[in-house]
């Protein structure tokens, strides 16, 4: 399990920018992030090497953000490595909210990065089910 | 036609019409109206005081403000029992202006509505669709009333349902159309828009509008929608002072007739509340004479106008007030209903996920006016799921609809983009501009 930063976007042209400009000065790295082509507003999603300092120099600048636990699944590089994880989730009868990609920088695989409901219970399902769950990219 | 004959009395015999009624008028609020008693009271007046048309200048002027503090039936004359109708507008908060009807008010008021339907050349072979909402508002059932007294044939349309608008002025011939000003050059265009000429194969040919103003720019757009030979005019009235009913404009386009055995006009200075000379442009104020649920003194309308006294060509007599420029106070009429940004104010201080600022733009899109309410968002728990900023953004559109009676878009915003003031906050953008 891991920390999710999420950063309310206006959907104008530059409001991206100021937030990877105040991450960029904090020396923060942004190891995956997730935005979608909403009409009015948009929840920047990421996931960063330090979420805490990373929530609070954007609040500072004015920003609504919000941490929340998102779990991280390690896949094996190769066809059917996310269907399996559906699988696995869809038989355990757990909803997923979102998901979006990266990947491990040391084991230099994909990771599935996702939301559900309940997020201790799912992490659970996917060990028993002998997934690997991260607790952090630079590990 | 002109539908009553003091329409066309001397200016001595209104005159005299006018101070018999002021004085009766008078007696019965410091009678009848402990709220008039008191500023009566206090402004040292009696009606006793009141001996001449210009002695009306020592009374206390009404605002607004008075129905909210006296709300709901505080200014009303009589009781419950003898009221047969109660019509509400928009107030300055949340609670709205309540007005009453005895069964003489409707009568009297229906009869003036008949007035100023004749002068936009109602007759009783006309069909009159009725294209303004129903329910609260004064305009639909106002109009509904004086046609039907006219004996032209009413359908009870209520606004929306365009194309079905139009359906029933093909099938049923309409020749009359009732409602707000932008309205009809919608109907006009969407009918266009279905290959339909309206000189060509449509009856209509009289428009009375009313519910917001109606600029010059408009009228003559309204020619080139509906045709040369539509004759369009514009009436007013506001519910306060009874609905629909208090001036229209003739066939002549010179201005609004005053029914002025029922209603004084003064113009005032907004600022020193002085009352100015004739011809001067200033506020509206109204008297409204011999209603007998809400009477009602020196009602401050916030209508910026001007009296023209000249004699018009029609025959009426009866002073003409110039057609609306503006308002002294910052009311906005969006799509033909009143809306103070204090109301506005009040839903979004209630709705604790977002911040105290906010900026209210309205504009015309087909026609049509499009408000947009630009709010701050503070909470971030909302940043769990769009669903949650969605729902925040249906709950505001709710509230205000519910309060306001209009669909507003709903824009939310990161906390301090929207500009900030110091002093008077400017909050209101109206980008409608003068015309169309």
């Amino acid at each position: 399990m891991l920390k999710q930063l999420a950063v309310f976007v206006e959907n104008e042209s530059g409001s991206l920018r100021k937030v990877t400009m105040a991450l960029h000065s904090e020396k923060i790295n942004i190891y995956a992030s997730a935005s979608f082509d909403t009409p009015e507003f948009g929840i920047l999603r990421m996931v960063v090497d330090k979420p805490e300092k990373a929530k609070e120099a954007l609040t500072r600048q004015g920003f609504v953000t919000k941490l929340c636990e998102v779990i991280a699944v390690q896949l094996s590089d190769e066809e059917g490595g996310m269907d399996s994880l559906l699988e696995a989730l869809y038989e355990s009868n757990v909803s997923i909210n979102y998901t979006y990609s990266s990947f491990g920088r040391m084991s230099k695989l994909p990771a599935i990065i996702l939301h559900a409901d309940e997020v201790f219970e799912t992490e659970n399902v996917l060990r028993s089910k002998g997934f690997t769950c991260m607790d952090s990219f630079s590990e | 036609m002109i539908w009553a004959p003091e329409e066309t009395y001397s200016r001595e015999e209104l005159q005299a019409i006018q101070l018999r009624k002021l004085k009766q008028t008078v007696a019965y609020i410091y009678e009848k109206v402990p709220a008039y008693q008191k500023k009566m009271d206090k402004a040292g007046v009696k009606p006793g005081d009141i001996q001449t048309l210009k002695d009306l200048e020592k009374l206390p002027f009404t605002n607004k403000s008075d129905f909210q503090e006296n709300y709901p039936t505080g200014l009303f004359a009589r009781p419950r029992k003898e009221l047969v109708r109660v019509h509400a507008s928009s107030g300055t908060t949340g609670k709205p202006t309540v007005v009453g009807y005895t069964r003489n008010d409707m009568h009297l008021w229906t009869n003036n509505v008949s007035r100023i339907a004749c002068m936009g050349g109602a007759t009783p072979d006309d069909v009159a669709q009725i294209a303004f909402g129903y329910g609260l508002f004064t305009g639909a059932l106002g109009l509904h009333a004086g046609l039907e007294n006219i004996g032209a044939s009413v359908i009870p349309m209520s606004s929306g349902n365009t194309k079905k608008q139009i359906m029933f002025m093909q099938d049923m011939g309409t020749t009359l159309l009732v409602a707000t000003p932008s309205y009809a050059l919608h109907l006009g265009e969407v009918a266009r828009s279905m290959g339909i000429d309206p000189e060509e194969d449509l009856d209509m040919h009289i428009g009375l509008f009313g519910g917001e103003g109606m600029t010059e720019s408009m009228r003559d757009e309204m020619h080139r929608v509906w045709g040369k030979s539509f004759l369009c005019t514009q009436n007013y009235g506001m519910s306060e002072l009874c609905g629909p009913g208090v001036s229209g404009e003739c066939e002549y386009l010179q201005g609004m007739h005053v029914n002025e055995d029922w209603f004084i006009p003064e113009i005032i200075d907004p600022e020193t509340g002085e009352v100015l000379p004739p011809g001067s442009k200033g506020e509206l104020v109204i008297t409204c004479l011999g209603k007998e649920a809400l009477p009602l003194v020196r009602y401050r309308t916030k209508d910026i106008s001007r009296l023209m006294y000249e004699p018009c060509p029609c025959g009426r007599t009866t002073v003409r007030m110039e057609n609306l420029s503006g308002r002294s106070d910052d009311m906005l009429v969006i799509r033909g209903v009143n809306v103070f940004p204090t109301q506005i104010e009040e839903v979004l201080l209630q709705t604790p996920e977002i911040g105290a600022h906010y900026e209210i733009k309205v504009e015309r899109k087909n026609r049509l006016d499009v408000m947009t309410i630009t709010v701050e968002l503070i909470d971030d728990r909302l940043l769990d799921s769009y669903k949650k900023l969605e729902e925040l953004n249906e709950r505001i559109r709710r509230n205000l609809k519910a309060i306001l009676g209009l669909d507003a878009v709903i824009q939310i915003v990161a906390p301090m983009s929207l500009q900030r003031f110091e002093g008077k906050a400017k909050r209101v953008t109206d980008l409608r501009g003068e015309g169309l």
